[in-house]
This record gives structure tokens, C-alpha cells and sequence, in this order.
């Protein structure tokens, strides 16, 4: 364990390299001068090589790579061009509401899920069954963004369940920003829905096949009692991954879904630093939602191994 | 015998009605894509199909259109994907385990951005656009295509055959790409449908944060945008886009399922 651990973490390192590689070397094949970008097309010449000296755009590009990571890992990614504040406090400020989005569209796609999931595999064949694999399939081509637009249209303008565009912080007042977080909640949700109830569907059924099940029997145990108590537990166990695989999903889909529904989150903030072209933002942003979901992931892979015992087999194939 | 699922017939059927009016496009639509035709918002009739937009085009005539833009950009992305997919899967699985290292290492990073942040990044710095976009998604479709070219590859390099023509002598690159590479095309093939569904997908969400194609160039996302600001008055416009883009993502979903299943089946 202790080895495995210990190459988990070498592993994840150098993703985490690479990926800060990759970011830091795109921003650099930027056309235009980082210093005429921060200090304004009027800046004379004197200011801008003092500015290029201060960020120290004179040295040479692998010294300013290992600079770079070297901030990077202190959280200093460098200051806004359009804020003039530090890029790390501008994220700091968002990040609650962006996981408080990503934490309850979570919940309601495991919650909505699973029961799904299990009454797909109980009537699987019949009418029902199928019919539920057509709406899974619609579910999973629908776009978020247009679910997020229709439910604006449908909860909010017509049934008036909210009003679309006021949203309310959760620290301020937790029912009704959760009411208002619902629902692009709901949007992002379905989807993941659809995709989880595929997995989960021939998880459960590859389950029922094995042998324990036909022993339940035996005993004299009913289906449900079967299900609930064997079954449901060990097919779950692949629909951990999954649910580790949704996690980059939805934090990709709350980019487009937070402009949809004026959420001051972490999407927004990269939304409006692109159309500005405000670069030490993006760079940050992106480099600290990369490594977010980088993270999450390895977390999920170790709980992944410590709850299923059985598995060890190699990371890829 | 193959097993013809339904998946395979709607899908099948959706993506040929797609091309179909996507081809016709290029011919032939009811109305001009950029002239004002009516009076703005008005709803579906027999005179406009789907309506009129916030300009008074008729918003038929841009859905067809607009399907060009969708094949344009998903058949290059995927294009994009997987010659260079390929190029590295193959070298990754055939020549051995530090290329294999490497290359996968690389591919993990690619992967580790998730939705659609990598895209976002490239045209932060390389400009909107649909040309950029294309590029973007194409990059980013690499990965999965090299796994899957990468895992046929250790596969099938265990086979008897292949060792017998290294022993005969036949180069390895020949060997690479006449002896294993046609082996491994059906799951390509799979993820080549599947991977369309996603950059449409994809592209529509750039084109919807306005960072895709750019109007007057029509585009489903970008349609969907417009939609927004008119809800109360013209609920319509926002049906049509949004229900193309769902339609051919489910067309070309299914269709890879049905082809995997052949696949399995056999």
C-alpha cells in the first residue's frame, strides 16, 4: 500500500507538470507583449522595460518557467490585468459558489440516479425498460446550456419558480439560493443522469449474473432483499469512478451554465477574462481548475482501491 | 449474423436526414440566411418553418445552413483526432516502453483539462473563430483516440502473425500499418461517431459563449444565444437550435452504439 501511495503521488506530480507545462508554453506563444497588455498602449519605453524587467520577461524561457512554477506553487499566479488584483484572491472569492453548484448538482445526480439506474435493470426487456433507455439516450445529447435555457424558460418565466438571473447568495439566504441553485443544478444534472444510469444499469446487471446472487436465492432471499443488500453495493463500486469522471464534467459545464444564470462563479470569472483578453487571469484559472480536477480524481482512484480490495490490476489498458 | 439494433436504424436514419439537409444546404434554402425576410419573432407558419429570429431571418433557412458549419467542424475535429491519435497510439503501443511512457503521460495531461477549458485556453490565445475552435477540438480529441489505437496495438502485437512477419523480415512500419492498424478500426470507428457527437457538442457551447463561430455566420449554439434575450416574446426561437443540436448528437450517439454492438456481436 504504502509503495502504491508513494507512485499515486509521483504520478499525480507529474501530470500536474505536464499540465502547468502545457498551460505556461500556450501563453507564451502569444503574439503582443505581456508589458504593452498590462501597462496600456501609452506606456512609454522607459516603463515598459522596467516592467519587463520587474516580471522578468529578460531572462531566458526556461528560467522563466522554473519562476513560474515556482509562484505557481506558492498560489502566486500573478496579477489581474483588468482588476489589478492578485489572480489568486479574484479565484478565492469565486470558488465557494462554483463548488456549492458542482456539490449540489452531484447530490442530485446520484440521488436521481441510482433509483433510476435500479428500475432500469428491474425492467430491463420490458416496455419500460426500454423506454427508459430511449429518454437515457435523449438525456445524454441534450446540451446542457439549452436544458439551462429551457428550464430558465420553463421554472422561471412561465411557472415563476424563480426568478431568472437574481441569484442569491447561499451565505445571505439558504433556502431561496438554493431554490435558485436548483435549478441550473437540475440542468447540468440531467445528462450526468443519463450517463450514470448507463453504467450503473450493466453494472447492476453484470452483478445479478454472479454467483451470490443465485446463492441468495437459495436461502430463500427475495429480489429486493437480494438487491439492496448484495447487489447494489458491489455495483456501485464502478460507479465511484464514474462519478470521479463527472466531477470534470460538471466543473466544464458550470463554465457555460453560470453565464446562463448569472452565477458570480469561478465560470464567469473565465468567461469575462477571455473577452478581455485578460491573460494572467485565464492562465491562472485554468492551471488551478486543472489541478482541481487532477486531485480529485487521484482522491477518487484511492478511495476507488481502498473500498474494492479486488482490484489490482495495472492503471492503463 | 449482425445484429442490426435500433440504435444502429436511428441512428442511422438521423445522421443521413442530417447530411441530406446538410447537402441541400449548400443548393438550396427556403430563404436567404442574412436577408430580413419578416417581421422579427415570428412564430413557426407554413410561410417560415421555424420562425423568424431577432433580425427577421427566417430561422430555417439558418438551421440548414447552420449544419454546415456542424459537419465542417465535427468531421475535421474528429479528422484532426485521429491522424494524430493514431500517429501516437501506434508508436506509443508498438515501439516500446518509453515512448509508451511518454506519449501516455502526455495524453493523461491533455485529458486532465476538463470540458471544455482547453478549448476556452486556445482561443484565449489564439482568437475566436470557427477555424480555432476546429483546431482546439481536434486537439482535444487526440487522447482518446490514442488510447484506444494505443491498447488494439499491445493487443494485437502479441498475435502469432505478427511475430511471424518480423521474422520474415517485413519492416516495422509496414508492419504497423498494413498488419496491425486494420485490425483495430472498429473501435475507432466507434469513438470517431461518438467523438463527432462530443465536438458538436462542444463547439455548440463556444459558439454559444460567442467564442465560435462568429455571426452573421450561422451557427446552432450561436442561434441559442440570441434566443436568450427574447424568451418572453418568441419562446420558438430557442426550440429550434437547441433540438437540431440534440438530434444530431443523439443521431451520431447511437449510431456508434449500433456500430459497436455489430461489432461485439460478431
Amino acid at each position: 500500500m504504502p509503495v502504491y501511495l508513494l507512485k499515486k503521488a509521483a504520478s499525480l506530480l507529474l501530470t500536474l507538470a505536464l499540465v502547468a507545462v502545457i498551460t505556461f508554453f500556450i501563453f507564451e506563444i502569444l503574439p503582443g507583449d505581456a508589458a504593452l497588455l498590462r501597462l496600456g498602449i501609452d506606456a512609454t519605453d522607459v516603463q515598459i522595460e522596467a516592467y519587463r524587467k520587474e516580471i522578468g520577461l529578460d531572462r531566458p524561457i526556461f528560467v522563466r518557467l522554473g519562476n513560474w512554477f515556482l509562484r505557481a506553487f506558492r498560489g502566486d499566479f500573478g496579477i489581474s490585468n483588468r482588476f489589478d488584483l492578485p489572480v489568486i484572491e479574484l479565484i478565492r472569492s469565486r470558488v465557494a459558489v462554483t463548488t456549492q453548484l458542482t456539490v449540489l448538482t452531484l447530490f442530485l445526480t446520484v440521488v436521481i440516479g441510482i433509483p433510476i439506474s435500479l428500475l432500469s435493470a428491474k425492467y430491463r426487456g420490458r416496455l419500460s425498460g426500454v423506454a427508459l433507455g430511449v429518454v437515457t439516450q435523449i438525456g445524454m445529447a441534450i446540451p446542457t446550456f439549452w436544458l439551462g435555457i429551457l428550464a430558465t424558460y420553463l421554472f422561471g418565466l412561465i411557472l415563476g419558480w424563480f426568478t431568472p438571473g437574481a441569484y442569491v447568495p447561499l451565505s445571505t439566504d439558504l433556502f431561496r439560493g438554493l431554490s435558485y441553485l436548483m435549478f441550473p443544478a437540475l440542468a447540468l444534472a440531467i445528462p450526468r443522469v443519463a450517463v450514470l444510469v448507463r453504467y450503473t444499469r450493466s453494472s447492476i446487471l453484470d452483478e445479478w449474473g454472479q454467483d451470490y446472487v443465485r446463492t441468495g436465492y437459495a436461502k430463500g432471499l427475495s429480489t429486493d432483499k437480494i438487491m439492496f443488500r448484495h447487489v447494489l453495493r458491489n455495483s456501485l463500486i464502478p460507479t465511484l469512478t464514474i462519478l470521479g469522471m463527472m466531477v470534470a464534467e460538471i466543473l466544464g459545464g458550470t463554465l457555460i451554465i453560470e453565464q446562463i444564470y448569472n452565477i458570480p462563479g469561478l465560470g464567469k470569472l473565465l468567461i469575462s477574462g477571455i473577452s478581455a483578453r485578460d491573460f494572467p487571469l485565464v492562465q491562472g484559472m485554468v492551471l488551478y481548475i486543472a489541478f482541481l480536477v487532477i486531485v480529485i480524481h487521484v482522491l477518487l482512484d484511492i478511495a476507488y482501491k481502498l473500498i474494492d480490495p479486488r482490484v489490482n490490476r495495472e492503471e492503463r489498458i | 449474423m449482425k445484429r442490426v439494433s435500433w440504435e444502429l436504424r436511428i441512428g442511422l436514419v438521423l445522421v443521413l436526414l442530417l447530411l441530406l439537409m446538410c447537402l441541400v444546404s449548400f443548393f438550396y434554402t427556403p430563404y436567404g440566411t442574412n436577408q430580413e425576410v419578416a417581421a422579427k419573432y415570428q412564430p413557426p407558419s407554413s410561410t417560415f418553418l421555424f420562425g423568424t429570429d431577432n433580425l427577421g431571418r427566417d430561422v430555417f433557412s439558418r438551421i440548414m445552413v447552420g449544419s454546415q458549419t456542424v459537419f465542417l467542424v465535427g468531421f475535421i475535429s474528429v479528422a484532426i483526432g485521429l491522424v494524430f491519435g493514431v500517429l501516437l497510439g501506434s508508436v506509443a503501443g508498438f515501439a516500446g516502453k518509453w515512448a509508451d511512457e511518454i506519449i501516455m503521460r502526455l495524453m493523461d495531461a491533455m485529458m486532465s483539462f476538463p470540458g471544455i477549458l482547453f478549448a476556452l485556453m486556445y482561443v484565449a490565445v489564439f482568437g475566436f473563430g470557427i477555424f480555432n475552435a476546429t483546431v482546439a477540438l481536434g486537439i482535444m480529441a487526440i487522447p482518446k483516440f490514442a488510447r484506444i489505437t494505443r491498447s488494439g496495438f499491445m493487443q494485437v502485437k502479441q498475435e502469432p502473425y505478427i511475430d511471424m512477419a518480423r521474422s520474415v523480415g517485413v519492416p516495422k512500419i509496414r508492419i504497423m500499418f498494413v498488419h496491425i492498424l486494420p485490425n483495430i478500426i472498429s473501435p475507432l470507428i466507434v469513438a470517431a461517431s461518438m467523438g463527432f457527437a462530443t465536438a458538436i457538442l462542444a463547439e455548440a457551447g463556444l459558439s454559444y459563449l460567442g467564442l465560435g463561430v462568429q455571426p452573421p455566420d450561422p451557427s446552432w449554439g450561436r442561434m441559442l444565444k440570441d434566443s436568450q434575450n427574447s424568451f418572453l416574446s418568441a419562446p420558438h426561437y430557442a426550440l429550434a437550435p437547441g433540438l437540431m443540436i440534440t438530434l444530431t448528437v443523439l443521431g451520431f450517439n447511437l449510431l456508434g452504439d449500433g456500430i459497436r454492438d455489430i461489432k461485439d456481436v460478431k
